[in-house]
């Protein structure tokens, strides 16, 4: 089976790039996928439907050309397949009705404004990476070196 | 009833009262009709000219403020000749050469239908004339207030660039430590990793001098075609994909990851001196917003700061089509600096507007030529044209048509240019239409080009 997939995106190739770079760690259980654009992302996806594969989380800018990323976040609502993944706006500015509406149309689950501090968000990334897994009902089990031990407890202890 | 009527035209009136030749005054430019608070007796019809009325009260330049305004056809002394008061509210000076009738006080009543006072027969007429005064008093009123909410908004404006300039300072400071710090580390880089052979200064230079080269899609295609040529982990297939290498050396791919990571500082430093550069030119723009030019010269060439404008945005415009008529020889009093701030805005607000909408081939014109004189630069885009409800707006800052935020949104460009305009005694104005929008800056001509 292929790797579970994180996909990110940031119109500004720099931003992207350190983006990745913070993320590394993942690259060995997870399929880290970067994306310049909504379009580009939406396109990616289509492949990945395609090879049968599940994308567990976004990482996603807000403000972008064409697209921004409460509107495309706003979209993948309407797909069942990504009922379970989890979504992280990553943005540098936004307004207060911005974030109203990554809120209420976006459906967001965590959001980290730039510039952001590795552990901080890695943490999150975890955080969220657990909940993602265990909600897709995947077996976590290989991927617990990856995962929020508090928050996979937490999940856990309510289930019993 | 007839006669009645025409007694209440302002003909018959001029006609009947203010017609005799011995009774008409001709005033030059700036002589005294009446004085505040002296007697009058009589009062006056304007035949031709313009003639101001002052109470004494300064306006806020401190010049003494216009009170009345009479025009051709208005009358004078009417306040005194008709209230009991007999003197002159205001002093009256002729603004140009004027020629006015009286009639005094003791002046019979002539009348066709037994009007029997002046009063009784000039109250229409009075009425009308004070209506109408107090109609051009409220259109003042009016105007100041308008004049007083823009005085509000260029202090509002003042006040946020002394701010921004406090800002800029300070993180001019962070700033410079970043640059200096990353370009130090860039050099200090090179050296160290030369040490350890050419090849990894080659991919270090690469990562350093081109970043990430390939777009993240294209990248992903190539990654995969590496990864089963070379059959090497998939991290390391996607980081050669980007850094544009279709092929590898075969005895490279033992030590790939080293590589990788040198080529990989040479990004992050790439990157970082993207960044900065890009926080300059924030900081710039906003340090601009605050400053006052101050070095004004008499006779700048407005074509020469046109072209260099151009040059500086060049690269980025190339990607549409430009045409220049550059007519106007004349020069202005201004500053060079400033003016090519106002050009480079301008266009570049032109040329991302007419890139957004891919209808049209995008095209931008810029035009200079010398109307009467002032000298007159349009700049004409073929963009998708400003929102109305933002037109009113775009002056203000925080306001931006550039919702894609490619780079750059702060919506401080147009503000910028306003206040260099401001302070070069121009004007500039905007129509805007899905398809052409003209931005048309005015500034008063100084002088003839020698050229």
């Amino acid at each position: 089976m292929s790797k579970p997939i994180i996909m990110c995106l940031d119109d500004q190739r720099e931003v992207l790039s350190a983006l990745m770079k913070d993320l590394e760690e993942f690259v060995d259980a997870f399929e880290v996928i970067d994306c310049e654009s909504a379009q580009e992302a939406l396109e990616e996806l289509e492949t990945i439907e395609d090879e049968d594969g599940n994308v567990l989380l976004f990482v996603c800018d807000h403000i972008m050309p064409e697209k921004t990323g409460v509107e495309f976040l706003s979209e993948l609502r309407e797909e069942s397949r990504f009922e379970t993944a989890r979504k992280i706006l990553l943005t540098g500015l936004a307004t207060h009705e911005d974030t109203i509406d990554a809120i209420n149309r976006g459906d967001i689950n965590f959001y980290i404004s730039k510039p952001w501090k590795q552990d901080n968000l890695l943490k999150v990334i975890r955080q969220q990476l657990t909940h993602a897994l265990i909600d897709s009902g995947q077996d976590h089990t290989p991927y617990m070196q990856w995962l929020d031990q508090e928050t996979l407890y937490k999940i856990l202890s309510k289930r019993v | 009833m007839t006669s009645h009527n025409s007694e209440k035209s302002q003909q018959w009136f001029v006609k009947t009262y203010f017609s005799d030749e011995k009774k008409m005054i001709r005033l030059k430019e700036g002589e005294t009709l009446l004085e505040k608070d002296h007697r009058n007796d009589r009062l006056f019809y304007l035949h031709d000219g313009v003639m101001i009325g002052y109470d004494g009260e300064l306006d806020i330049h401190g010049m003494p403020a216009e009170k009345l305004l009479c025009e051709q056809g208005g009358f004078i002394g009417l306040h005194s000749f008709f209230s009991k008061r007999a003197e002159s509210i205001f002093t009256i000076v002729a603004k140009n050469d004027c020629l006015v009738s009286y009639i005094d006080r003791d002046q019979p009543v002539i009348t066709e239908v037994g009007a029997t006072s002046l009063a009784e027969q000039f109250m229409p007429l009075v009425i009308e004339r004070l209506a109408y005064r107090q109609e051009v008093m409220c259109e003042t009123i009016r105007q100041q207030e308008k004049a007083s909410a823009q005085v509000q908004e260029y202090q509002r404006l003042a006040t946020l660039g002394q701010l921004s300039a406090g800002v800029a300072h300070e993180l001019n400071n962070a700033l410079a430590v970043i640059t200096r710090g990353s370009e130090w580390l860039s050099f200090i880089g090179e050296k160290l990793i030369s040490r350890r052979g050419e090849r990894e200064k080659e991919y270090y230079r690469l990562g350093l001098e081109k970043g990430h080269a390939v777009s993240s899609r294209d990248a992903r295609k190539q990654k995969k075609l590496l990864k089963e040529k070379y059959s090497i982990h998939e991290r390391d297939a996607h980081a050669i994909a980007t850094m544009g290498l279709t092929e590898i050396d075969d005895d490279l791919v033992e030590k790939l990851s080293e590589y990788i990571k040198v080529w990989e500082m040479g990004t992050t430093l790439h990157d970082l001196r993207l960044a900065s550069e890009h926080c300059e030119h924030v900081v710039y723009s906003m340090k601009t917003l605050g400053a006052k030019h101050e070095s004004m010269e008499d006779q700048v060439r407005v074509n020469d700061s046109i072209r260099q404008a151009y040059i500086l945005v060049e690269n980025k415009l190339r990607a549409v089509k430009v045409e220049m008529d550059l007519q106007a020889e004349g020069t202005i009093r201004g500053n060079r600096g400033g003016l090519i701030q106002i050009w480079s805005n301008l266009m570049k607000n032109a040329l991302e507007a007419c890139q957004e909408d891919c209808s049209d081939i995008p095209e931008i014109k810029i035009i200079s030529q010398e109307i009467d004189e002032q000298i007159e630069v349009a700049i004409i885009d073929n963009g998708p044209g400003i929102p109305s409800d933002l037109l009113p707006k775009i002056f203000q800052p925080n306001v931006t048509t550039k919702k894609k935020g490619l780079s750059f949104g702060l919506g401080l460009g147009l503000t910028l240019v306003q206040r260099l305009i401001d302070e070069h005694l121009g004007q500039i104005e905007v129509d805007s239409q899905p398809g052409k929008t003209i931005f048309k800056v005015r500034f008063p001509k100084t002088g003839v080009s020698d050229e």
